[in-house]
């Protein structure tokens, strides 16, 4: 049975909170295998190029490429203990929301319009974008 | 309203332990060991505790038995959010200015 300890002082309850922030940095920061960068960016970029595919290959090529990404993130997660945590870099989430958005426009682009260049555009926008956010991410998990 | 500390995560590797459920969903023991640089079994009787309230749920993998993954339950989200806004509570209580006398 666990007693009711007496209550922290301000600066008792400072440090648990710091050490709070501390603890949850150590497992959102843990650094990632090298392969997996290199790996997501060039699904990223097959993702964005699948509206180049002709149909009705179009929708397989996107699911199976999805599917990878998936299961390769997943599996490098369960290697380094924690597949589910989200980095702390800021930089890094911003670099991979734009290029989630240059997929989105290569995809919605793809299915509207027939501008090849357009779509290779936006994925190599998309493969820059997690590029610059890899190597972020590397450097703010391995000091 | 006024949450309350609670007597179970209130030690401070517990507190860390349920911090980083709470940041991870699914940790494996391993990587909770080397963050708060404990042994192997001062680290299973902070998480037996945990467990025992209900607080944490532990599985072994399937692939390697060597490997636990531990998880916080609803009742053990619950409880770290209360005890982290308890201590929120206190820092900003006394932070602020003391009215009148």
């Amino acid at each position: 049975m666990e007693t009711i300890p007496p209550a922290p002082g301000r600066s008792e309850a400072a440090a648990d909170l710091d050490a709070v922030v501390d603890a949850q940095h150590a497992v959102r920061n843990r650094p990632w295998p090298k392969w997996i960068y290199p790996a997501n960016t060039v699904l990223l970029g097959a993702m964005a190029l699948s509206p180049l595919v002709e149909d009705p290959e179009r929708l397989g090529v996107w699911i199976v490429v999805m599917i990878a990404v998936f299961t390769l993130n997943y599996w490098a997660g369960q290697v380094i203990g924690t597949p589910f945590a989200l980095p702390t870099s800021r930089i890094f989430l911003a670099a991979v929301a734009t290029s989630g958005l240059f997929l989105v426009a290569a995809l919605a682009i793809g299915s509207m319009a027939s501008a090849p260049w357009v779509v290779v555009g936006c994925a190599a926008g998309s493969m820059v974008s997690y590029g610059i956010g890899s190597v972020v991410h590397y450097r703010s998990t391995r000091r | 309203m006024t949450s309350e500390l609670d007597p179970v995560i209130h030690p401070t590797h517990r507190l860390k332990i349920c911090a980083m459920l709470a940041a991870g969903t699914t940790v494996e023991m391993a990587v909770i060991k080397d963050a708060l640089e404990i042994s192997a079994s001062a680290l299973s009787k902070q998480v037996a505790a945990l467990s025992e309230a209900g607080y944490v749920t532990q599985e072994r993998s399937h692939v390697d038995s060597r490997r636990v993954w531990v998880s916080l339950t609803k009742t053990g989200k619950r409880a770290y959010r209360d005890h982290v806004e308890a201590l929120r509570e206190i820092v900003a209580d006394v932070a602020q200015p003391v009215e009148g006398g």
